[in-house]
């Protein structure tokens, strides 16, 4: 009954109908070629839509690093916390990596003599998540920013899983932080088969002196010296996201995940003080949340070029360019606010 | 001679010795291996919790929950489930109550409620628990079937057993019906008050977890709103009641300011009474953000409700000092204010008086603090509140914090003229802040000589305050460090407020020993002396313990006796091993020596070793081993003397090794030189692992890794002779078999 479906076409519409074509022609330009593209998930409910398994095409990515769960100490055990709900499966084409994080803390908690049967707990989890999922899967990844305290329990516990994954014939990948590839003399090489580089969260978040802790090339340059000595195939993430962070006095009072530059712009309650600063005139609320006056808001975003430097400069530093390039993380609305065509220009970057 | 080596097969006898010892060939050794966990130096806490005992529900120290503490409400002493058992069943004893309710499980419980009822003995678990005696005497007791009706509710209403790696357990909704069902039918069969509510309880928990919300409202408004407030069931029903109305609202496109407003109280209520609540979480309140509180305020009219509203909103959504004011307007007598403004001054007291780290000024030069004390102040004029004076102090103790000391001696006077300042313990205090706001007065000139700092002294001596002790001698200290000329006022200071034990050095000692025998001690010195915790024994004592780091055995022999005390050892200090054992021979060889004893033993020992005696010489060796770093009687050294810097022996092994040397050169035969060639390999590891131009420690990475560590570590110089020298003797199979290192070192050469 198609014919009843007497919606009026407003010209608004029209204008969103417009910019989505124009949106997904952009998002279908490039050949593919170069790393293969890909996206984190980072969400509980993965919920991809039409809307996002188009865009997902157009920009041709060949792979979601999904996050399955976190590992946290909850209740004196450690427990898989926020598992992935399946509103909605991704894209069939798409080839999934299940992705598991897993806090420092709990690497702490854990007892020596357990790093055996939290390996065997976290591959059988993914493979119950796996039957839900309904398809095979080649890689998985463990997120977790070991430190010397905590460096013999994790290595151990990727030893057996790396052990399990090759009964499955997957392949093990853990989450390489920069400081982990300066160091990696004290801080050690995880066991496994290759790493990605989180090549974001570079900064001093809490520092009211950092210009932008997502990336920051001055800071990355320090880090990057030996980097075509570190032993394992490195793939690579680069941030695709941003965030308000913000102040009362010199201390950090929380992270605003869901503001952005425009928000405080548009509020009367907001002063610009600095091209990437704003504060608060006076005491007030602000979406729901209370704000007192002289409150100070770091905003940091990704401006396309830096990553597309970023990839310059590690290409000028590496042995073998990365196999996979992931984005951290899928988030339409910020994929529409930075445009399918500076996304496709970071790939496109890479692809040499 | 028979050598006192302990036989590496007698480890074997305790896996937990194997555990717990660093053994010398089958692990590196970490030099941090002895290190705690992070440090917490916690906060002076200047005006002390005790003295805040006008309020025990709002005392300086909160947490979150319980800043909602109203001594007007006798409400607040909701006892406890247990506690309602308790008074269910009169006389029997707690734990019985505990064990058969709450901790056994189903089919225990079920069996044990069968047999009462059969008549039968009881089962063998039960036979000694006093509850279960006591219904053995009623088997027709309704608390029985209610018993087991709820054990069978429980595995519907709980997740803490769940096992978080399996999937959730669906949930059973027939049984859960059909228990429903039987539910409603004990309800109406019971006369029993007490078992009426808790049958209607486990209804509600039950519809709850079938997820019927809107009958869990109903069921609440029918049962329990008009019940009295007097047990802790009907805040978690309440709980589950704000639970459903959540869900419900959740499931809504929007939800009214006044449906918000009714959630919020509803969860005010739990959160006041029920912290333990299932569904209750700290987390869970930022489903509600400051908007919520400020829309919800506009629809609700009862004075308790909108305190409580600002009083959950200051948790988490609102900043403290508004929800301060908001309270302060609504009624500058609520006991609320109190809660909210000790909340506030705990947490500048917090983040301003560390312990550990040089006290500073400058925290709270913000505007957040500008308006916090402007709301204080408000309260503190508010000719409505019968407690200025209290307020007054409040603000002067705050503006003490944040090191407004002016600011703080003019509120602090004008307290003492606002009503209220009669009161005993607000004096008290008043007396503290003035103590404190004179130290803030004192300078390096002051310790020199003045005599007004004396009677400032003895001013907080006589205030019998802990932690004012402490934190005055503390800021003593610093300021006295601040003029290197002061360093003996400094060390004095600081004696009068921790023991010197952990960081006193040997100049230390013998500053200490000057100044209290001194004739001539300047006004301060005099004053110390007088309360001073230390004595010239202790002195003696350290004395004694710097001897004995350096190897002075005679001299330390001396000096422990004038002393005339040492401490214990933990254990055996003459024991060696192939494998060590340094953290658990204490827990199977106690020792009888102390550390003047053992001093007595090694210059004897040395005495018989220079007479060529083989047996003498080795255990020497062994002692001197043992009190290093690497042995197990590393308590043999004062901790703080051994970092004087003349003083390596800790880590040094020379002297050790040249011990050993002398004793293989007393060796009767083949066996016990093979044994101290062992030992002297063992120093060579730890000479290896200790010199700071090796970049790591003595490395071995498993059974079936190749050796070349081993290999390559030309060090190995005994190693070596034994391998060539001793293959023949029987120690060399033991060492074999129980030395990994040594086992890999022979397999790679």
């Amino acid at each position: 009954m198609c014919a009843k479906t007497s919606k009026r076409v407003t010209l608004k519409n029209w204008v969103k109908l417009l910019f989505l074509i124009s949106v997904l022609a952009s998002c279908s330009e490039d050949k593919n070629n170069g790393p293969h593209r890909a996206f984190y998930h980072w969400k509980t409910a993965v919920t991809l839509n039409q809307s996002d398994s188009l865009k997902l095409d157009s920009l041709k990515i060949q792979r979601l690093y999904i996050r399955y769960f976190d590992i946290d100490q909850y209740n004196d055990k450690l427990t898989p916390l926020g598992v992935v709900e399946w509103k909605t499966l991704p894209p069939s084409r798409l080839e999934i990596v299940p992705c598991v994080y897993i806090t420092n803390r709990a690497m702490r908690f854990l007892p020596d003599t357990a790093t055996e049967s939290l390996a065997i707990h976290v591959f059988s989890k993914i493979q119950k998540i796996n039957k839900q999922l309904g398809r095979d899967i080649f890689e998985i990844q463990i997120d977790c920013d070991w430190t010397l305290e905590t460096k013999d329990k994790y290595f151990r516990f990727l030893e057996t899983l790396h052990r399990l994954c090759e009964s499955e014939h997957w392949t093990l990948s853990a989450t390489i932080r920069l400081h982990q590839i300066k160091f990696a003399e004290k801080t050690g090489i995880p066991p496994v088969d290759r790493g990605m580089l989180m090549y974001y969260n570079m900064g001093d978040l809490s520092s009211v002196h950092e210009s932008n802790s997502i990336l920051n090339p001055d800071k990355a340059v320090l880090y990057t010296s030996n980097l075509s000595e570190y032993p394992l195939q490195l793939d690579l993430a680069l941030p695709l996201f941003s965030w308000v962070v913000q102040f009362r006095g010199d201390d950090i009072e929380t992270l605003r995940s869901s503001w952005n530059r425009e928000d405080l712009a548009n509020d009367t309650l907001f002063v610009q003080i600095g091209h990437n600063w704003y504060t608060a005139k006076e005491n007030g609320l602000f979406k729901g949340q209370y704000i007192l006056k002289n409150d100070r808001f770091r905003i940091e975003e990704i401006d396309p070029n830096l990553n597309i430097d970023a990839i310059n400069h590690l290409y000028s530093r590496w042995k073998e360019p990365p196999v996979n390039l992931s984005l951290f993380h899928y988030n339409p609305h910020e994929v529409e606010n930075y445009s399918c065509r500076n996304v496709e220009k970071i790939y496109r970057a890479a692809a040499r | 001679m028979k050598l006192k080596i302990t036989l590496a097969e007698m480890l074997r006898k305790s896996t937990a010795l194997l555990l717990g010892s660093a053994v010398l060939c089958s692990s590196y050794i970490q030099l941090i291996a002895c290190a705690g966990g992070d440090y917490y130096g916690g906060y002076y806490k200047l005006i002390p919790q005790e003295e805040s005992s006008w309020d025990p529900y709002a005392p300086y120290y909160i947490s979150g929950y319980s800043v909602f503490g109203r001594t007007d409400d006798p409400d607040i002493l909701v006892p406890s489930n247990l506690e309602a058992w308790e008074n269910y069943f009169d006389k029997v004893p707690r734990p019985d109550i505990q064990s058969l309710i709450f901790q056994s499980d189903g089919p225990s419980l079920l069996a044990l409620i069968q047999a009462i009822k059969n008549k039968s003995e009881l089962p063998e678990t039960w036979k000694n628990n006093a509850l279960a005696q006591n219904l053995q005497k009623k088997p027709k007791a309704p608390v029985l079937d209610y018993l087991s009706f709820a054990k069978r509710c429980e595995k519907h209403a709980t997740q803490s057993e769940r096992n978080w790696w399996e999937d959730e357990i669906p949930i059973d909704s027939s049984e859960m019906r059909s228990l429903i069902e039987e539910g409603n039918r004990l309800v109406k069969k019971t006369k029993d008050k007490e078992l009426k509510t808790r049958y209607q309880y486990q209804l509600l928990r039950l519809h709850f977890y079938l997820g019927q919300y809107a009958q869990v409202n109903e069921l609440y408004q029918e049962t329990f709103a008009k019940k009295e407030w007097n047990n802790k069931l009907k805040y978690q029903a309440l709980n589950y009641d704000f639970g459903a109305s959540w869900r419900l609202a959740k499931k809504q496109e929007t939800v009214s300011p006044a449906e918000k407003a009714q959630l919020l109280l509803k969860l005010s209520k739990t959160f006041q009474y029920c912290e333990d609540c299932p569904l209750l979480n700290y987390e869970d309140l930022h489903y509600f953000n400051a908007q919520d509180y400020f829309e919800a305020a506009k629809v609700l009219t009862n004075k308790q409700d909108l305190i409580d509203l600002w009083m959950l909103a200051s948790l988490r959504s609102v900043p403290r000092h508004i929800a301060l004011d908001k309270v302060v307007s609504i009624d500058p007598n609520a006991p609320e204010v109190r809660s909210l403004m000790d909340n506030i001054l705990a947490r500048s007291q917090e983040a301003r008086f560390l312990k550990g780290e040089p006290t500073t000024t400058d925290y709270f030069a913000t505007e957040e603090w500008n308006q916090i004390r402007y709301v204080m102040k408000k309260a503190s004029l508010d000719k409505r509140a019968t407690d200025r004076a209290q307020f007054a102090f409040m603000l002067a103790y705050f503006d003490y914090i944040s090191g407004k000391f002016h600011k703080s001696r003019e509120e602090l006077e004008n307290s003492a003229l606002l009503p209220g300042a009669e009161n005993t313990l607000l004096i008290r205090q008043q007396e503290i802040l003035r103590s404190l706001l004179d130290l803030e007065t004192w300078n390096d000139r002051n310790i020199k000589q003045n005599h007004m700092l004396i009677g400032q002294l003895d001013k907080v001596i006589a205030l019998n305050h802990p932690e004012l002790k402490e934190y005055t001698f503390r800021r003593l200290e610093e300021l006295a460090d601040k003029n290197g000329q002061m360093y003996k006022e400094s060390l004095l200071f600081a004696s009068m407020y921790r023991s010197l034990e952990e960081d006193i050095t040997y100049p230390d000692l013998l500053m200490l020993e000057e100044s209290l025998e001194s004739k001539e001690k300047n006004p301060i010195e005099r004053w110390v002396w007088k309360h001073h915790p230390v004595t010239m024994a202790q002195i003696n004592e350290w004395k004694g313990d710097y001897l004995l780091i350096m190897h002075r055995f005679d001299e330390a022999v001396e000096m422990y006796e004038k002393a005339g005390t040492s401490e214990s050892l933990i254990t055996d200090p003459f024991l060696a091993r192939i494998r060590d054992c340094h953290d658990c021979d204490h827990m199977y060889n106690p020792s009888d020596y102390s550390r003047l004893t053992f001093c007595k033993k090694m210059a004897e020992l040395n005495a018989e070793a220079e007479k060529r005696n083989g047996k003498a010489a080795f255990d020497y060796a062994s002692g001197l081993y043992n009190i290093t770093y690497f042995g197990n009687s590393r308590d043999a050294y004062n901790h703080a003397l051994r970092q004087n810097a003349e003083v390596e022996n800790y880590y040094r092994m020379e002297p050790v090794m040249a011990a050993y040397q002398r004793a293989l050169k007393f060796a009767p035969d083949q066996e016990n030189k093979a044994i101290c060639i062992f030992m002297m390999a063992k120093c060579e590891q730890h000479i290896f692992d200790t010199d700071g131009t090796n970049v790591g420690y003595t490395s071995f990475y498993g059974e079936d890794e190749p050796c070349d560590p081993i290999k390559n570590q030309e060090y190995r110089k005994n190693f070596a002779k034994l391998r060539k020298e001793y293959a023949n003797t029987e120690f060399y199979k033991m060492a074999l078999k129980e030395c990994s290192y040594f086992q890999h070192y022979v397999k790679a050469h």
